[in-house]
Formats: C-alpha cells, structure tokens, sequence
C-alpha cells in the first residue's frame, strides 16, 4: 500500500505544515522583538513551561484531550466541506449534561463513568443536530446557525448553572460530580495524566478509519471534494453534510465530557476555553488528517500550558500563544504561498544538484 | 496566391522547457503573406509552444524567428505586438462588465492622462467592425453578448492593435456548426483586407474547410507542410497520429430480438415557467446506438438531467426496462442499469483530488465486491480493479495512486469510461463523450460505445458534432426547441439534412431541398 507516489504526496503535505508552523514561529520572533523583548529567551520559557519536567508536560497532556476531540470535530465537519463552527456551544452543551448525569445520578462507577461521558457526548450531538436539521429541511446556512447556538448555548448555560440544585456562588460553578462518575489519572502525581487522554487516542484511531477505510467515509470525501461528481455518481449530498455534522457534533460532545470527568468536575459560568479556535488551527495544521492532528494537539496544549511560565518569566503576554495560533491558520490558509516556497526551495536544490540549468 | 512571400519565418526553433521536456524540436516553416495557415497537432503536441513562443511569450531554446525578412527577439508579447502579430485565444481575456469598447480599448485608451477620449473609441471600433463586417454593438456589455460575438470582440482587440498576421487558438472549439460557418466567413474576409492568419486547431474538417496550406506538427516535430488541394482529412489524421483513424462503427445490423431499454412518453418540464422539454417521446433500443442531435440549448441539458434522476419531470412517463423511473433517486435509476458519461467530467465524472483507484469505483462503491464486511472499503479488491481497468482500457498515469487531476483530458476520460462500461450496465447515456479530446482518444471512446452496441446494450449519445452523430449511431433523433421533432435512421441521410430539421425546418422543406 505505501509506494512512492503515496510517500511522496505525504512528503510534500508534511513539509507544508512544517514550513507553516515555521512562519509562524519566525513570524512571532518578530512579533516579540517588536516588543523590546529577546525572542529566544521567550520561546525557552514558553518550551519550559510546556515540555520541561514531569508536571508540565503532564500539564501538556491534560490540556491535549479537549483540543484533539476539537480539532477532530472540524476536520471532520470539513471532510463534507461543512464549516461547523459551533463546536464551543456544542462543547458547553455536552459539559453541562456530563455535569446533570455525573453529579445527580448515584451509580457504580462501571455504569456511572460511561454513562456520564457518552450522554454527554450526545448532548454536544444534539445541539449539532438542530443546525444540522435547518441546513437539511429550510437550506439554513451552518455557518450561520451554528454561530447562533454558540450564543445560546452559553446563556442558556449559564441559567441552568445558576439554577442547578447544589450551585456553589463562591464559585459561581454546578456542584462536582459524584465521584463514581470521575474519571482518574494514569499515574501519581506528578505524572497525573488522566485517563481522558486514552479516550482521545482512541477517538483518534475511530475517526482516522471512519474517514479514511469506510464505505460511508468515502461518500463523505466525496460529497466534501465535488458534490456534483458525488451527487452524479448517486452519493446522497444531504445525508452526508447531515452525517458530518452529526459526528462534529459528537466528537465535541466528548471534549466537554471528557474535561468534566476528568479534570475539572464541574462547569463554571462563562466558560469559555476557546477550545474551537485552537481546534480550528490543529485541524489546519493536521490537514485532516487525524493523526497529525494529534501531533499538532500536542503542540498547541504545550504551547498553552507554557504561556503562564513564559508570562511570569520574560512578562510577555500569555495572548502571544493565541497570536501564533492565529498565524498557524493564516500560512495555512496560504497553501499556495507555501507550496511556492516549498518549490522554489525545491528547484533552487536541483539547480545546484545539477549545474547549470536549460535556460 | 502569393509566391515565396513569408512575412513570418521560425527557422530550427527548438524549446526546451527546465525538467528536461522538449516541447519543440528543430521546427522550420514559413507563412506566407496574405494566406490562411494551418497549424494542426494532437492536444501536447507543441503547436501552442510554437505559437507561444512566436508571440513571444518566452523565448525559444535555439533557432531564429524572421518578421518581413528581419530577425526579431521578442521579450515580451507587447513586442511581438508592435511588430504587427495579434493573438485571439482560446479562452477569451475579456471583462464582462465592461463594453466591447472598454475592453477593446484597454491599456490602449486614446485620449490624454486625466481622460479617455471614450467617444472617440466608440467610432474607431464601429468602424473597424464595419471594414470587417463583423456586426458588433461598440457599446453592448460584453456579458450581454454572444460567445461567437464575444470571439469577434477579441478579434476587434487584435486588429485595433493593427495586427498583420492574426493568430486564432483553437478558435472553433467554443462555436456551434451555424457559428463556424459565420466564423469562416471572417476568416475569408479578413483575409481579402490583406491580413494573414495562423490558425491553430485539431479540428481537421473546419482546417481542410479554410486554410491555403497546413502544418502538421506531431511530437515536437513539423511532420510537413501541404497545399490544401494536396491533402485530406484521412491524410492529416494519419500525419497527426502516425497511424491510420478510423473513426465510427461500420455497418451493423438491427439486433434480432427487439427490446425497449428506455422509453419516455410525453415528457415535459419547465424550469420558472419556461418550457424546456415539450411532450418528447423517446425510445431506446437493445443494440443500438440512438443519437440525439441538436443545436446546443434545445433541452437536451433537461433531457439528460431527467434521465440520469437529477431533475423529475412535471408529465409524462419515464421507464426503464420496463420499470417506472419517475420520482426515483440518481442511484436507484443507476442501479436499475444506467451508466452516464456526463459532459463535464471535471465537475460530474471525477473527484479530482481522489486518486486514480478511488476515481474508479466512483458510483459503485456500494457494491459487495468492494466492500469488507459491508462497512469497511476493500482495499484489495480496489487494487486488483484498478490494475484490471488500467490494462484493459490503456489508462495511461504514472501511478493509480496519483490524483485524477494529474491525467491528460483523454485519460480521465478513460477512467470514467473503464469504470462505467466495466459495471456491465443495460444502458449507457454518453453526453459529449469526446469533447476536448485527442483524435486518438477519440477513436477509442468511439471503439468502446460500439462495442457496447455491438454486445447488446443500448447507447444513447448526445453530441453536437454532427460528424460524430453520424459515424455512430444507428438511429439519429433531432431534438428542436424541447421537442423531438424527427426520428430517422442513419442511411443516406445527409449533414445538410439533419442541420435543416436541427433548425426547426420541417419535412416537406427538407425533403425538396435532398
């Protein structure tokens, strides 16, 4: 199955990303020297703080979870071609009903644990169908209503945090919830990795063969690269945009379980991680592919992570993370630039390869 | 017709492009002024590197170009320009928001720096349309207009620039049959104003119709150069491909046991209250080839999108082996037994970013062979199809596993048709199944629909080229203003006939006139 034309496309995609990410790093060295500050003693700090010792990176780690079932959720909405930007309110929703499930239930744990995180999945699934059924009977756009959800996701959420029995105003956060429902970590501290980080691995495996070994995954490419082609070779258009959203919505759904269970045992009001954006950029850096998308998960949580080392440390902003962040998208989105450097880079090698050229 | 007269010269030009790709080896030939040269070659045969280079859009590898006798270097197309050279290309550069005049007049705007001098440009370009004959509005939007008159509009722009030797791209690739016939009484009169003109095509019946000699250029080389009354088409196809074509299917007998594949019964349709299908009857038979001929835009678009499920009709009846066909779904009429090659393969027959493997089971992903335990792809099989495919219909790529996109016009077109008459269906619908093609590739899609035929199956082909309608088919059925208003067999009928019914015009007229 691995032959050269396969090793080289795969080639050439890696060098793309890796000559994004390179930018964009460039691109914040400026940024920060601009600032009257030594970019090198900056991204040390920032290094440190990510992947420098036992806690951070298990720090890393944690943070890793909700980003990778972010990034999925796009990348599989953008399979389809469908822009599911609705992932933060779909994320809130399946938090909100992990906390319902978890905290007000009394189970043993072996049905407590899966419980809590798969109805809180379905929670993030059911805030993707409504969307997805306007873009199905009425031709809503998704983008736009998915925007809209996000709204009311976080007030709706943010009333029924309030109005929960058990809410804790010094907090102002829901009650925790039971411990049969907690999900723990692999290792004592300090290497307290939690065991939400074995889910993730497996959402990514799940995902990488539903898309790319799968009958239905390969309707879904289809109907995202050509919906004429697709719609001509007797592929049903509809039903896969709706299928897409459908698994977005899921994967989201899992972010929010998977932090609640795992980490954070509650959900407080106004919560707003930006996991979305920075599920956008590890999509775009991964190109989809559900792998690299991990590898790039890892990349931003260290980044994360390292922002409050690097804030204390050299007293740049913890932002600049979400600067380079944006960056990563922008040279992403910037295909063709890069592809142009990469040739170029390319031809000036064979041209000092092989002496003087034709021309 | 003049003597040793050439106001254009390529003397021993060679091109090679970095990569290692010859384009243009060692080609000599001259134009001679005031005549009608024809520069004939397959798709990638070097003809637009020729002409490229002529008009110096880069510069050739070796060998020297003469204009009126003096050696020229261009470096740029504005020089070739102002040495009187004027190309008309294939895919129009034009604005459609803008007027004939304003884009004609682009980056030539007379008047001074603050102002165009607009009225003045209006006249000027009334009155080259008018020496010209070409009939053009200064004033109309261009996205108002017509192709063939928006390909006048870029004619007008070579000529305002006072080019001597015009030369046309592909000029009749985007004209009906009635457009070329007007096209080529341009030519001739932009011939008898003096001009001279390079005409580059592969279309050997329109070069044959207009030309004084032509070159035929294949695999970088200039294979010779003939008088037209020297030549014929078989001639300059063997010139072209090296072997001899032959194009169409040959006499065939009626199939034995008669079978309706296909019927529509007073099918009719209209897209916002305007009728596009009027109460057409349609009938397919086994082991035929039924041609539908028509001037573009008389609903054969309708006709193919009701067919293939993409669009239901308002009335009529629609079966298909006997079975009723309306209100079914693209893939229900698919599995039913209906094969389309569609017009465009870029937008309905392939998923360009999938790979040449993928691209083949492209509608019959559902089938059991290709699937493992129902859910998963089976790689193997898909392999092993591929590899199949590839032998059997001479896809020629550098790896199945490279995109569809990376594959000349020809080839792609050989994966749809690998794909869909490998499924083993009972109807094939094959809509301008050779457009854009290759006169090689061309002989095989032609091959391949008659062995189709001559297996049993029923092909129903939709073309504008006359030509090929009527090498093919065994019955033609004239499609005019949503109705079909003629059925004949395809003996002794003539090209003059057909264009009259194509035209509306009925029996009785055509009659008198065969």
């Amino acid at each position: 199955m691995l032959n050269s034309a396969k090793l080289k496309n795969a080639g050439s995609r890696i060098a793309i990303s890796a000559i994004a990410l390179v930018l964009s790093i460039l691109v914040g060295a400026i940024i920060v020297a601009a600032l009257g500050k030594d970019p090198i003693t900056v991204y040390s700090a920032l290094f440190e703080g990510a992947f420098g010792g036992a806690l951070s990176l298990t720090g890393t780690f944690n943070r890793m979870i909700p980003i990778v079932f972010a990034g999925l959720a796009i990348a599989v909405g953008q399979k389809c071609s469908v822009f599911n930007i609705g992932v933060d309110g779909q994320i809130l929703i399946g938090s909100l009903i992990s906390v319902y499930m978890g905290a007000f239930l009394n189970l043993p744990p072996i049905i407590h644990i899966p419980l809590t995180m798969v109805v809180g999945a379905l929670g993030g699934m059911l805030w993707s169908m409504v969307p997805a059924l306007l873009n199905l009977k009425k031709n809503v756009s998704v983008v736009f209503s998915t925007i809209m959800m996000n709204y009311v996701a976080q007030y709706l959420c943010n009333f029924l945090i309030q109005k929960m029995p058990g809410y804790v105003s010094n907090k102002l956060a829901t009650p925790n919830i039971q411990d049969s429902a907690a999900i723990s970590n692999l290792f004592p501290t300090p290497w307290g990795i939690n065991s939400g980080i074995l889910i993730s691995l497996l959402a990514v495996v799940v995902i990488y063969i539903y898309v790319f070994r799968t009958r239905a995954g390969y309707d879904l490419r289809a109907a995202g690269f050509n919906r004429h082609a697709a719609r001509s070779a007797g592929i049903n258009i509809k039903k896969n945009v709706f299928m897409a959203m459908m698994v977005s919505g899921l994967l989201a759904g899992f972010a929010g379980s998977t932090e609640v269970a795992g980490l954070t045992h509650c959900l407080v009001e106004n919560y707003a991680p930006g996991y979305m954006a920075t599920g956008i950029a590890v999509a775009m850096l991964g190109q989809g592919n559900p792998f690299a998308i991990l590898l790039a998960s890892f990349l931003f949580a260290g980044m994360k992570n390292g922002a409050p080392l690097m804030q204390m440390k050299t007293g740049m902003s913890n932002q600049f993370v979400s600067i380079v962040q944006g960056l990563i998208i922008v040279f992403i989105c910037s295909e063709n630039f890069i592809r142009w450097i990469y040739i170029k880079l390319k031809t000036k090698k064979k041209v000092r390869e092989n002496g003087n050229g034709s021309n | 017709m003049n003597n040793e007269n050439y106001i254009v010269q390529l003397e021993h030009i060679t091109k090679e492009f970095p990569g290692g790709v010859v384009a243009n080896k060692d080609i000599s030939l001259g134009i001679r002024q005031g005549e009608i040269h024809s520069i004939a070659g397959e798709n990638g045969a070097g003809k637009s590197t020729l002409m490229s280079i002529l008009f110096g859009l880069y510069p050739q590898t070796s060998g020297t170009i003469k204009i009126k006798g003096k050696e020229v270097r261009f470096s740029s197309s504005g020089e070739a320009i102002s040495m009187g050279l004027g190309m008309v290309h294939q895919h129009f550069m034009l604005i459609p928001k803008f007027t004939v005049t304003q884009n004609i007049i682009l980056g030539m705007e007379p008047g001074n720096k603050l102002k165009i001098d607009y009225k003045k440009a209006v006249e000027e370009v009334r009155a080259l349309s008018e020496q010209y004959g070409l009939n053009i509005d200064p004033e109309a939007k261009v996205s108002d207009i017509s192709v063939p008159m928006q390909q006048r509009v870029e004619i007008l722009k070579v000529l305002y620039r006072r080019a001597e030797v015009l030369i046309f791209d592909e000029p009749t690739a985007v004209l009906t049959p009635q457009e070329i016939d007007e096209f080529c009484g341009i030519m001739e009169r932009l011939r008898e104003q003096g001009k001279t003109i390079i005409f580059i095509s592969h279309k050997l019946a329109e070069v044959m119709r207009v030309s004084d000699r032509i070159s035929v250029i294949r695999l970088g080389r200039l294979i010779g150069t003939k008088d037209v009354k020297d030549t014929d088409e078989r001639d300059l196809a063997m010139m072209m491909v090296g072997r001899e074509i032959v194009l169409g299917g040959g006499e065939h007998q009626h199939a034995k046991e008669e079978k309706t594949l296909l019927e529509l019964k007073d099918i009719s349709y209209s897209e916002q209250k305007v009728g596009k299908l009027n109460h057409v009857n349609l009938g397919l038979r086994n082991e035929e080839i039924l041609g539908i001929a028509g001037v573009d835009g008389n609903g054969q678009e309708q006709l193919v999108d009701i067919i293939c499920g993409k669009l239901k009709p308002d009335s009529g009846s629609y079966t298909m082996l006997g079975e009723d066909m309306r209100g079914r779904t693209i893939r229900e009429i698919k599995e039913k037994g209906l094969a389309v090659i569609f017009e465009d393969r870029h937008k309905d027959g392939l998923v360009l970013p999938y790979s040449v493997k993928q691209n083949l089971i492209l509608g019959y992903q559902n089938r059991p062979r290709f699937l493992k335990n129902r859910i998963f792809i089976n790689q193997k099989e898909l392999d092993k199809n591929a590899e199949e495919l590839k032998e059997q219909f001479d896809i020629r790529c550098g790896s199945l596993d490279a995109p569809a996109s990376t594959l000349s016009g020809g080839n792609q077109q050989k994966i749809i048709l690998a794909r869909e008459l490998s499924a083993d269906p009972e109807v094939i619908m094959a809509v301008q199944p050779t457009r854009g093609l290759d006169l090689g590739a061309i002989e095989f899609v032609h091959k391949k629909l008659v062995e189709e035929r001559n297996k049993g199956k029923g092909v129903l082909l939709f073309s504008l080229e006359l030509d090929e309608i009527l090498a093919l088919a065994d019955r033609i059925a004239i499609i005019f203003k949503g109705e079909i208003v003629k059925v004949v067999e395809n003996k002794g009928v003539t090209k003059e006939q057909l264009g009259a019914y194509m035209l509306g015009i009925a029996d009785e007229e055509v009659a008198q006139d065969a």
